[in-house]
C-alpha cells in the first residue's frame, strides 16, 4: 500500500504538473499565434492607410489649385480619375457648387441626389447619414472650430460606404472631393497581398475585408473556411473606414496540429514515470527533432525563395527596360549587361531552388544546345573572377573541352558556379583555383580544385547532404543556406552525370562534374 | 414614367427617320456613281482619300460633315453632323506601339474542364501575336486571386507557358478583384504611350466583392482615364452580359460574346490584333455651336453638352478604321443664299507614334436654299449611312428594353419594322453595309423566345456595344 502510494503519488503530482504545463504551453501557443495573426490584420490595416495617405497626398495640393472654381472642380475627376465629383461649401456651411440653381451635367445630379441628406442638416457635413451611426460617429467630422483643415468624411448610401476628402480654403470655404467608390475599392484590393497558390506562409489562413454588411470585398489565403464559420480574429479597419472589418480564418489543421503534440508530450511524462524505454524514447525524440528541424529549414528556404521572386522579376524588368534606352554609353551598357545576366541568373537559381524544396526533381526541364564545353565554362568563371582576384586566388584555367557538344547551358552553368563560389567562399585562402576540362567521345567532365583546407574522407559525401556544413570552425560566418553541393549534384544527376569529390592526396578539395552530352539535334551541331 | 419619356422619344425619332427617308427618295435620284461606289466599302472602311481636313496628320484623319450641307430656308432646321476620326494604315515598321496587357482568367469551379483548357490554350496563341518586347500578366481568380505570371517580357515564352499552364480551376468568382489586381500588374509598367490592356474573361457571375453593373463601369471609367483599357470576354451563358458591356464601356475596351470555348482562340487572336494596332489613344472630341445654333443630342456615345459645347471622349483609334460620333443640332431660319458657321470641332489625342498629344481642328457651314431639289443634291450619303446606323441601334435597344420587360411581340414588331427601315435606307443610299445591320435585326427577331432569348440578348448585347464603338467582330 505504502509502495503504491511511493509510486502513485509522485507520478500524479508529476501528471497534475505536467497537466499545467501543457494548459500554460497551449495558451501561450495561442497567444502567439493571436499575435502574429494579429500582425498580419494590422499589416493590411495600413495598407489601406497607405492608399487613403497617398490619395490625400494628391488631393491637398490639387484641391488648394482648384480653389472654388466650378470649371476645375468639373474637370477634377479627368485628373485624377479616383475622384467621381467634387463641390464646394461656403463659409457658412452652403453648398454652392453643384448648385442645384445651374445647368447640371448627369455626374452633379446623381452627387446632389446621393448627398442630399449630407446638406439638409444645419450642422453641414456633420449630419449622420440614416441608418450609420456607426461609421458617422467615429469619423472626426468636419469640425471647423478645432483648426483642423482637412481630413476623410465617409457616410453610407445605397448601402455602400462613400467616403469624401475636404480641405478648408483660407477663405473659409471648404472644397471637397467624393472618391469613387469602386474605384476606391479597386485600390484597396490593389494593395492587399494575393493569394500564392505555392506560399506555405498563407496555407491554412484565409483573411477577408468585409464591409459593413460583413460581405467579403475581398479575400487572400489558401484555406476555405466555407459559409457561417467564426473567423478566429476580427477587427474594424481604422478611421474612416471602421465600418468596414478584417476578419482572420484559421484551418482547425493548425490548432489539431498544436494539440497533437501536447498529447506526445503527457505520453513522455507517462513514459518517464514508469521509467520504461525512457532513454530509447528521448533518442527517437530528439532524432525526431533534427528531421523537423530540416523540414523547417527546407520550408524556410522555400519561403525566403519565395520572398525574392518578386522583387527579382522587378529588377529583371526594369534593368531590361534601361537596356532600351541606353545607346551611346558602352560602359553603362557593359555594366548593365551584367546586372542583366546575373538578375536573369539569380531568377534561375532561385526556381531551382523552389524545385528542390519542392523535391519534384520533374519540375526542371532540360534545354539542351550545342556549344564547347571550354566556352560554358570560361563564361561560368567570368562573374568570379574579380572577386576572386581581390581575395589573391590565382585562376588557372586548363581547357582541354574545345569540340561542340549538347548539353543545357544553365545547368552546367550552374553547376560550375556552385564549386567556384564555394572555392570562393570557403578556400580562398588557399590561393588557387585551378579548373580544368577534358573530353573524349563518350563524356565530358570538369574538374574544380583548390588548396583551402580541404575535406576530411570521413565527410566525403556528407557535404552533399543539405544544410551539412563541415563544422570545424572554418566557415564562421560565411554566409549560404547549405544546398550549395546538393543542388549541383541534383542539377549533375538531371543531366545524366554526377557530381563526386575526388579522394585528393594532401591539401585542398577537388571536385569532378563528368557528364555525357546530351542526344538529339544531330543538325545544329555541325 | 421612364417608359412614357422613352416612347416619346422614340415617336420623335421614328417621325424624324420618317422625314429623312423622305428627303432620301429624292436624295437617291441623284445619286452618284461615286457615292454608290464610296458606300460599298465595308462599314468601318470610308475611302477619304478625296476628302480635305487632313490638316497634316497623317496618322489620324479628322473629317468633319452633315447630313444636309444645304437647308431649306425660312424655318427652323435640324442639322446633323458627323465626325470621325481615322487612323490610317501602320507602315510596317511604325507597328511598334508597345502593349502592355494583363491577362484576367475566371478559374472558378465552373470553368473546369475544357472550358479553362481552351481558354488557356487561346492566351497562349494570343500572346504568341505579341513582339518580344511587349509586357504580358497573368492574373487568375476565383474565390481569391493570384497572379500566375507577374509582369514578364513576352520573349520569355517558357515562363509564360508554365505560368498559364500551371492554372487550375476552384471556387467561387472574385471578379471585381480579379480586374483590379490585374490593373495593378499594368501599373507596374504603366506608361500613356504604349497599350495598357486587361483582358478579362469570365464564365459566371461576380459573387465575390463589388458586382453592380454601375460599379464595374464606374471602375472601367477610372481605369481609363488612368490609360488602361478593359475588354471583356464573356463565355457561355451564364455570365451577365450587362456588367460585361458596361465595364467594357466604361474602360474604352471591347466585349465579345464567345457561345463556346473553342471560339476564345479566335476572339484572343482578333483582339491582340487589335491591340498592336492603336495608332491613337486618350481621345476626345469637342463641339462648338456657333450662334444661334443649339445642341441637341449625342448619338450612341456617352458624351456632356454644356451650353453650347459637345464633348465625347472616344476609345483608341485602330489602324484602318474610323470612330465617328454623331450629333444633332437645331439651326435657326436660315435665308436663301446666306451662309452661316455651324460648328467649330476640335480633336485632341495622344498619337502613339510619336508619342506626343496632337490636336486638330475643322469648321463647317451651312447654305441656305429656297429649292428642295437643291438640298436633295447635296445630301451627304456617308453622314446618312451613320444616321441610319445610330437611329436604327436606338430601335435595336429599345426592342432589347422592351423584352426585358416581357413585352416580346412589340419587341419583334420593332426590330422587323427596323429591318425594313435599314434595307429601304441601304438601296436608297446604295450602301451594302447596312444589310449586316438588317440581317442583324432579322436574327434577334427570330431569337425573343424564351428558349432562345437568354444566348440571343448576349449576342444582341455584344452587336450593340461593338456597333456603337464603330467596330464589328
Amino acid at each position: 500500500m505504502v509502495l503504491v502510494l511511493l509510486v502513485v503519488a509522485p507520478l500524479g503530482a508529476l501528471a497534475v504538473l505536467g497537466q499545467r504545463v501543457v494548459r500554460d504551453e497551449r495558451d501561450a501557443r495561442a497567444r502567439r499565434m493571436d499575435q502574429l495573426l494579429t500582425a498580419r490584420l494590422d499589416d493590411a490595416d495600413a495598407r489601406v492607410q497607405q492608399v487613403l495617405g497617398h490619395r490625400r497626398q494628391q488631393l491637398r495640393p490639387a484641391l488648394a489649385e482648384c480653389g472654388t472654381d466650378p470649371g476645375a472642380l468639373r474637370d477634377l475627376p479627368r485628373q485624377l480619375p479616383f475622384v467621381q465629383q467634387g463641390f464646394v461649401l461656403a463659409a457658412d456651411g452652403a453648398l454652392v457648387y453643384p448648385s442645384p440653381d445651374d445647368p447640371l451635367t448627369p455626374g452633379e445630379r446623381d452627387f446632389l441626389a446621393r448627398t442630399r441628406a449630407l446638406w439638409a442638416g444645419a450642422d453641414r457635413l456633420s449630419v449622420p447619414a440614416e441608418g450609420t451611426p456607426e461609421a458617422s460617429a467615429e469619423t472626426p467630422l468636419l469640425d471647423m472650430d478645432e483648426g483642423i483643415d482637412d481630413g476623410w468624411y465617409a457616410w453610407f448610401w445605397d448601402s455602400g460606404l462613400q467616403l469624401i476628402y475636404w480641405r478648408r480654403d483660407p477663405g473659409g470655404a471648404v472644397v471637397g472631393a467624393e472618391l469613387g467608390r469602386a474605384r476606391l475599392m479597386a485600390d484597396i484590393v490593389a494593395a492587399m497581398p494575393v493569394t500564392d497558390p505555392d506560399d506555405p506562409a498563407m496555407e491554412h489562413d484565409r483573411i477577408a475585408l468585409l464591409d459593413a454588411r460583413g460581405a467579403a470585398l475581398y479575400q487572400w489565403g489558401r484555406h476555405d473556411p466555407g459559409p457561417g464559420a467564426e473567423p478566429r480574429i476580427q477587427r474594424p479597419l481604422g478611421s474612416p473606414l471602421g465600418a468596414w472589418s478584417l476578419s482572420y480564418h484559421v484551418s482547425d489543421a493548425v490548432d489539431a496540429a498544436g494539440d497533437g503534440a501536447a498529447a506526445g508530450w503527457i505520453a513522455g511524462l507517462a513514459a518517464l514515470g514508469l521509467a520504461v524505454a525512457g532513454l530509447g524514447l528521448w533518442f527517437h525524440r530528439a532524432s525526431a527533432r533534427e528531421m523537423r528541424e530540416a523540414s523547417q529549414r527546407v520550408s524556410f528556404v522555400n519561403q525566403v525563395s519565395h520572398e525574392l521572386k518578386t522583387p527579382l522579376t522587378n529588377i529583371r524588368m526594369y534593368a531590361e527596360l534601361l537596356d532600351r534606352r541606353l545607346d551611346d554609353d558602352d560602359r553603362a551598357r557593359r555594366h548593365l549587361d551584367i546586372i542583366v545576366s546575373e538578375s536573369q541568373r539569380l531568377s534561375r537559381l532561385i526556381g531551382n531552388v523552389l524545385a528542390f524544396a519542392r523535391q519534384r526533381r520533374g519540375a526542371l526541364v532540360l534545354r539542351p544546345s550545342a556549344a564547347p564545353l571550354d566556352d560554358v565554362v570560361s563564361e561560368a568563371l567570368a562573374p568570379f573572377r574579380a572577386g576572386l582576384q581581390e581575395r589573391g586566388v590565382e585562376v588557372r584555367l586548363r581547357p582541354g573541352a574545345p569540340v561542340p557538344v549538347r548539353l543545357d547551358r544553365d545547368v552546367v552553368t550552374q553547376v560550375v558556379a556552385n564549386l567556384v563560389g564555394n572555392v570562393e567562399k570557403y578556400a580562398a585562402g588557399g590561393g588557387l583555383l585551378e579548373v580544368a576540362t577534358a573530353q573524349d567521345d563518350r563524356r565530358c567532365a570538369v574538374t574544380v580544385r583548390d588548396r583551402g583546407p580541404g575535406i576530411p574522407a570521413g565527410k566525403a559525401e556528407q557535404v552533399f547532404q543539405p544544410f551539412v556544413r563541415l563544422d570545424d570552425g572554418l566557415t564562421e560566418g560565411v554566409a549560404g543556406a547549405g544546398i550549395g553541393l546538393t543542388l549541383a549534384r541534383e542539377l549533375a544527376r538531371l543531366h545524366g552525370g554526377d557530381l563526386t569529390l575526388l579522394p585528393g592526396g594532401g591539401e585542398g578539395a577537388c571536385f569532378e562534374f563528368a557528364f555525357r552530352p546530351l542526344p538529339g539535334g544531330e543538325e545544329d551541331e555541325a | 414614367m421612364i417608359g412614357m419619356q422613352r416612347f416619346d422619344e422614340v415617336g420623335r425619332h421614328l417621325a424624324v427617320t420618317g422625314r429623312l427617308a423622305l428627303l432620301l427618295v429624292v436624295c437617291s435620284l441623284v445619286t452618284t456613281p461615286g457615292a454608290r461606289a464610296r458606300s460599298s466599302d465595308d462599314l468601318v472602311q470610308y475611302d477619304l482619300s478625296s476628302r480635305g481636313g487632313g490638316s497634316g496628320a497623317d496618322r489620324v484623319q479628322l473629317t468633319v460633315e452633315q447630313a444636309y450641307p444645304v437647308l431649306l430656308a425660312g424655318a427652323s432646321q435640324q442639322a446633323f453632323v458627323r465626325i470621325g476620326l481615322r487612323g490610317s494604315d501602320l507602315e510596317p515598321a511604325d507597328r511598334r506601339v508597345p502593349v502592355n496587357v494583363s491577362f484576367v482568367i475566371d478559374r472558378s469551379g465552373s470553368m473546369s474542364g475544357q472550358k479553362l483548357e481552351d481558354a488557356k490554350q487561346a492566351a497562349l496563341m494570343g500572346i504568341e501575336r505579341l513582339s518580344d518586347d511587349d509586357i504580358v500578366s497573368v492574373v487568375a481568380y476565383d474565390s481569391t486571386v493570384s497572379v500566375p505570371l507577374p509582369p514578364t517580357r513576352a520573349k520569355d515564352r517558357v515562363d509564360i507557358e508554365a505560368a498559364i499552364r500551371g492554372i487550375r480551376s476552384g471556387g467561387n468568382t472574385a471578379l471585381f478583384a480579379g480586374v483590379s489586381q490585374g490593373a495593378e500588374q499594368l501599373r507596374r509598367f504603366l506608361d500613356r504611350n504604349q497599350v495598357n490592356r486587361v483582358i478579362l474573361l469570365s464564365d459566371g457571375l461576380a459573387n465575390v466583392g463589388p458586382s453592380s453593373p454601375g460599379e464595374l463601369a464606374s471602375l472601367g471609367w477610372s481605369l481609363s482615364h488612368e490609360g488602361i483599357s478593359v475588354t471583356t470576354i464573356g463565355l457561355g451563358l451564364g455570365y451577365n452580359e450587362d456588367l460585361m458591356v458596361q465595364l467594357a464601356q466604361g474602360g474604352s475596351g471591347f466585349h465579345y460574346f464567345a457561345e463556346d470555348s473553342s471560339e476564345l482562340a479566335r476572339i484572343f487572336d482578333y483582339e491582340l490584333g487589335n491591340a498592336r494596332s492603336v495608332v491613337a489613344q486618350e481621345v476626345w472630341i469637342r463641339i462648338h455651336c456657333r450662334d444661334g445654333v443649339r445642341p441637341r443630342k449625342i448619338y450612341g456615345r456617352d458624351g456632356v453638352i454644356d451650353g453650347q459645347v459637345l464633348s465625347v471622349d472616344l476609345s483608341q483609334l485602330y489602324a484602318g478604321f474610323e470612330n465617328y460620333v454623331l450629333v444633332e443640332l437645331d439651326v435657326p431660319s436660315l435665308d436663301a443664299g446666306e451662309v452661316r458657321p455651324l460648328v467649330d470641332v476640335t480633336a485632341g489625342y495622344r498619337d502613339l507614334t510619336t508619342r506626343e498629344q496632337d490636336q486638330q481642328e475643322q469648321s463647317l457651314t451651312v447654305r441656305g436654299t429656297a429649292s428642295v431639289s437643291d438640298v436633295a443634291r447635296n445630301v451627304d450619303a456617308d453622314v446618312m449611312v451613320a444616321v441610319t446606323e445610330y437611329l436604327s441601334a436606338e430601335q435595336y435597344q429599345l426592342a432589347m428594353d422592351l423584352r426585358d420587360q416581357g413585352e416580346t411581340e412589340r419587341a419583334r414588331q420593332i426590330l422587323r419594322d427596323n429591318a425594313g427601315y435599314i434595307g429601304d435606307q441601304a438601296e436608297t443610299l446604295g450602301a451594302d453595309q447596312l444589310y449586316r445591320l438588317q440581317k442583324y435585326n432579322v436574327e434577334a427577331a427570330e431569337g425573343l423566345d424564351e428558349a432562345t432569348w437568354d444566348e440571343n440578348r448576349k449576342r444582341m448585347k455584344q452587336r450593340q456595344y461593338m456597333l456603337e464603338q464603330n467596330n464589328v467582330y
